[in-house]
């Protein structure tokens, strides 16, 4: 078995469980997001995969090997930190060598290994600078290139972009994803941003207060989200309470709500008769369709430069359209339908969504 | 807010500096005039080399000169030895460390002849330390530990007082090291010593010269430990200074104080200087690294 694996893994600090029985499990040469927002947990799961945290029940595998009694400083792994964690004292060139050294690697492997990085990070300009002679970006490079000279099986990711602005976020995070596939890394990222996760990872892990919520590929963590958390955290759905009233075909269900009957089509059986249901905002079509047409008052319009978002009451709850273009206003009527299968059934029970 | 010009500066400074820089300018002013003839209490004054000359034909000030050398240097280096594990312990509060901290730091309230006298008679004859190792079967009768000629007791003594000076600077600069920088490290594969000597010596080297100088030059001119606990057969500095002045031979008694001075100021200067060598410029292992690089080029 080669990639991370880590088994019911749990920590508890004092009377707080701080992770409840967690399986993780990255194949090589993958690229998976621990999702979630503040204290949900996700750093202290990359803390016990890097070392630096036992857990207090569990075991870590990397690529078969049981690590979880192993120190840090002899695991195969390279963490990537927020704060970047240059060692302000030495040059980028002796920052990015420093894990070599410790490994005692021969001056001449260590030169290629540090100019195969240059080269990919194109760092060549600033080897003899100190890290406080570098933008935020630059010292972003250093720190993946640091961790990238030594060549880990596993690679560890700490909300490494949050320190930067919108528009290099976005041209660092697909540099590491290019560097991630060229080196062909295993890699766990952890972010509570949901475009960062879904734009740059192969499986993602929804974590929300110490549990996982739901893993999947992006598409199904967006297309199918399993409980409510998850559909709001991820894309931020509609979600509404709904009274399955009967089936009418095998897999599609008649359901009330509070904007009125709508038909849901959907692979997993609601799994009570008063359940929770989920659709996107930009899932719905305008105008009048056979099935789940919808009418409401726009109450508020916001423009948000690609799409256009017209929010409408229902019984004192607020719903989200959203529209690539339109003229509609608030105070006006409109009407739209939603497709059967664009909205799915939430279940209330993590641990069998997580399972 | 425009900047007052440096003259502004100089003068609201004067007052507090100012003394100060009188007062030292004074003292050695008057040590060095009376070393070389000036300022004589016994006699006419006039310049003369003739102190010390007198001075350094004896080979007990030589003597003296090396073995307050060796106390403030071996008083410095474990000090600070001593205190670098402490300020790392401490470097992140846990339940009690507040005591702790406190604990380790009372023999900075504690004077330094209460404590050499309490030494004194822990180590004596029928004191504590004999009757431990008596009772444990390590000595088969007491035995004479006071004054001993090695200076181990003293040294002892030294690192007991000194040691919370180090201990203060050295915490507040471990402190300020990010834990991400030290999980770096050990991430990448460094291990504790290697932490120790790569990444924290050198991010706090400013504070280890500054315990290195404090303790360097307190030990050297140490008068109290080396009369009450000291070896009875060798004299610090401060003990020829002070044989000379009881003999009413003040300018020999200035040539050594200016000694004295000399060597604090030297002796610092050369201790601050290899702390730094050694933990942040590590000339040797540019020197490896250069000769590597050339060799791969030359390769290449």
């Amino acid at each position: 078995m080669s990639g991370l694996a880590a088994k019911g893994i749990a920590v508890r600090f004092d009377a707080v469980d701080a992770l409840k029985n967690i399986d993780l499990d990255v194949p090589a040469g993958s690229f998976v997001t621990l999702l979630g927002p503040s204290g949900c947990g996700k750093t202290t799961l990359l803390n016990v995969i890097s070392g630096f945290l036992k857990p207090t029940k569990g075991r870590v595998y990397i690529d078969g090997i049981d690590v979880t009694d192993t120190p840090p400083e002899r695991r195969d792994t390279a963490l990537c930190f927020q704060s970047y964690a240059l060692f302000p004292h030495l040059s980028v060139e002796e920052n990015l060598v420093f894990g070599l050294r410790q490994r005692g690697m021969s001056g001449a492997d260590r030169a290629k290994r540090l100019r195969d990085v240059v080269g990919q990070l194109d760092l060549g300009d600033h080897l003899s600078k100190l890290p406080n002679q570098l933008s935020g970006g630059q010292q972003q490079r250093v720190s993946l290139g640091r961790a990238l000279t030594v060549r880990p099986s596993v690679i560890l990711f700490d909300e490494p972009l949050s320190n930067l602005d919108a528009k290099l976020r976005e041209t660092v995070r697909h540099e590491i994803r290019t560097i991630q596939q060229d080196f062909g890394l295993t890699a766990v990222y952890v972010t509570h941003d949901q475009n960062e996760a879904l734009a740059m990872s192969d499986k993602i892990f929804v974590l929300n207060k110490g549990q996982l919520e739901q893993a999947g590929t992006p598409q199904d963590l967006y297309h199918a989200p399993r409980t409510r958390f998850v559909a709001d955290f991820v894309g931020s759905a509609n979600v509404m309470q709904a009274r399955v009233v009967s089936r009418a075909q095998a897999n599609v269900w008649q359901v009330v709500t509070p904007m009125g009957p709508l038909m849901v089509q959907s692979d997993t059986p609601p799994e009570a008769d008063n359940v929770l249901i989920a659709w996107r905002a930009e899932a719905v079509i305008m105008g009048h369709d056979p099935v789940n047409t919808v009418t409401a008052k726009v109450v508020r319009r916001s423009f948000e430069g690609a799409y256009t978002d017209l929010f409408f009451d229902v019984e004192g709850e607020i719903f989200r359209v959203q529209q690539t273009e339109t003229s509609l206003v608030a105070g006006e009527d409109m009407t739209f339908s939603i497709l059967p299968e664009n909205i799915v059934f939430l279940s209330d029970d993590v641990s069998k969504v997580a399972s | 807010m425009t900047r007052p010009s440096p003259w502004f500066i100089s003068i609201l400074l004067l007052p507090g500096i100012g003394l100060i820089v009188v007062f030292i300018g004074a003292v050695i002013y008057i040590a060095i005039a009376q070393s070389v003839g000036f300022y004589n209490l016994t006699g006419d004054s006039g310049f003369s080399m003739e102190f010390w000359e007198k001075l350094i034909g004896r080979k007990s000030y030589w003597t003296a000169v090396r073995y307050s050398l060796f106390i403030g240097f071996w008083a410095a280096v474990l000090s600070v030895a001593v205190a670098y594990p402490l300020a790392l312990w401490l470097r992140k509060p846990f339940k009690g460390s507040l005591t702790v901290s406190a604990i380790l730091k009372a023999p900075l309230m504690i004077h330094g002849i209460v404590a050499a006298f309490l030494f004194l008679n822990i180590i004596s004859y029928n004191g504590l330390v004999n009757q431990l190792l008596v009772w444990t079967g390590l000595f088969d009768e007491p035995h004479r530990l006071q004054n001993d000629s090695g200076a181990v007791g003293l040294l002892f003594l030294q690192v007991w007082k000194n040691m919370p000076f180090a201990l203060l600077l050295l915490t507040g600069a471990v402190q300020s090291i990010p834990q991400d920088t030290l999980n770096a490290a050990q991430d990448l594969g460094a291990g504790t010593i290697e932490r120790f000597r790569r990444i924290i010596a050198p991010l706090t080297v400013s504070a280890m010269q500054a315990a290195l100088i404090i303790v360097f030059i307190d030990a050297l001119a140490d008068f109290t430990f080396q009369t009450t606990v000291g070896p009875t057969n060798r004299q610090s500095l401060s003990q020829y200074m002070e044989f000379f002045r009881g003999r009413g031979r003040w300018n020999e008694a200035a040539g050594v104080g200016v000694t004295l001075m000399a060597l604090s100021l030297i002796g610092a200067v050369l201790m601050a200087l290899a702390a730094r060598l050694i933990f942040r410029e590590r000339p040797i292992a540019r020197v490896v690294a250069w000769y590597e690089t050339r060799r791969v080029e030359a390769r290449t």
